[in-house]
């Protein structure tokens, strides 16, 4: 139980900021001070492909938020002891699928980078934890995807053993 | 069983892509106590890491701190890795209530919790050190909430607390788990 309140807590927790920053990012837009990650220029520089990969980045980050939103939903079934409910099931499910969008997109837009750069005449051989965090935000969605078909065996055992007399 | 294929390749790409930067890492700080010459200028310049006289600047044995407790976070993230590594194989075999399972992926998520407490406390160490040292220069009061704030905002950040999410996460993962399992016993047992 107590594990269950504490992931319940830390997932609100990060849900509500993560809100708070995207919300931030759109009040940040208009002000032209922006600046992404992958290209050190202000906005009025950017070119096509920097405003591909910024709506690639927002896209992301919006599955991200959804994925998360899954998860609260699935913390808070846990937290009411529901464990082989079709709901957590389809909420696990969802929150997979969207951690695996999540990832893939910013996977393309570290290639969209990296071939940017190679045209750019700006290529550099870098090793950084971005490519790792994609695999790991994917590998996490793979999780929950393969839990949700666990859960979807272990409630049809409980059907069955419900009905036994 | 697609899924569980491509989870067990990224798990595997994730697992040795980090076994092989600690292992770069590790003939790259050989190379640089005992060959520094044969490095590159920029990076052969990095030989004075091991400069007796570092030790004796004004932070002491503690500059050392944050890069020591990185090296440990990256050598115990390996080891959860290996732990999910290993149930992912059992997931290979449609093997999903086993008791290794279940003790990985309960080893794993703790791994991935104690990274996360681990990187909280040695960041609060290090802000609290940084802002008594900044004070005692500055030699100005500071407002007790902006002091508060800062080291609240230095020490939890979002690469910790994802951390714990997900060391709660295979926890509970873990604990369902188990949960299934006496239930196929229950069944299995039923006539």
């Amino acid at each position: 139980m107590k594990t269950n309140k504490l992931f319940k807590i830390l997932i609100d927790g990060l849900f509500v900021s993560q809100l708070v920053y995207i919300l931030g990012i759109f009040f940040i837009i208009p002000t032209g001070v922006l600046k992404i990650n992958k290209h050190n220029s202000p906005v009025q520089e950017w070119s096509f492909v920097h405003w591909i990969i910024l709506i690639f980045s927002i896209i992301s980050y919006i599955c991200f938020i959804l994925a998360l939103f899954q998860l609260r939903k699935v913390a808070g079934h846990l937290l009411k002891n529901k464990y082989f409910t079709t709901s957590i099931i389809n909420s696990l499910k969802k929150s997979g699928n969207e951690f695996i969008y999540s990832g893939t997109i910013s996977f393309s837009i570290i290639v969209i980078s990296f071939f940017n750069r190679l045209f750019d005449k700006t290529f550099q051989l870098t090793f950084d934890s971005d490519l790792m965090v994609c695999l790991f935000i994917t590998s996490i969605g793979l999780f929950l995807l393969i839990q949700s078909k666990a859960m979807l065996s272990a409630k049809e055992i409980k059907q069955e053993n419900d009905l036994t007399i | 069983m697609k899924t569980i294929q491509i989870l067990r390749t990224l798990i595997n790409i994730l697992f040795y892509t980090l076994i092989a930067v600690f292992i770069t890492g590790i003939i790259f700080f050989i190379l640089l106590f005992f060959f520094p010459e044969l490095l590159p200028t920029p990076l052969g310049s990095f030989s004075m890491i091991f400069n007796q006289m570092l030790f004796n600047q004004p932070f002491g044995w503690k500059i050392y701190l944050v890069p020591l407790s990185t090296v440990i976070n990256y050598v115990l993230l390996i080891i959860a890795m290996f732990f999910l590594k290993k149930s992912v194989s059992s997931f290979l075999n449609s093997d999903f209530y086993s008791k290794n399972v279940i003790r990985n992926l309960k080893k794993g998520g703790n791994i991935f919790i104690f990274i996360g407490v681990y990187s909280i406390i040695i960041q609060l160490f290090a802000a609290l050190y940084i802002q008594n040292l900044a004070s005692n220069m500055v030699q100005m009061k500071t407002n007790f909430l902006i002091t508060l704030s800062n080291i609240l905002v230095a020490t939890i950040d979002l690469k910790s607390i994802i951390s714990i999410i997900i060391g709660l996460f295979f926890l509970l993962f873990g604990k369902i788990f188990e949960n299934s399992r006496i239930l196929k016993q229950e069944n299995d047992l039923t006539i």
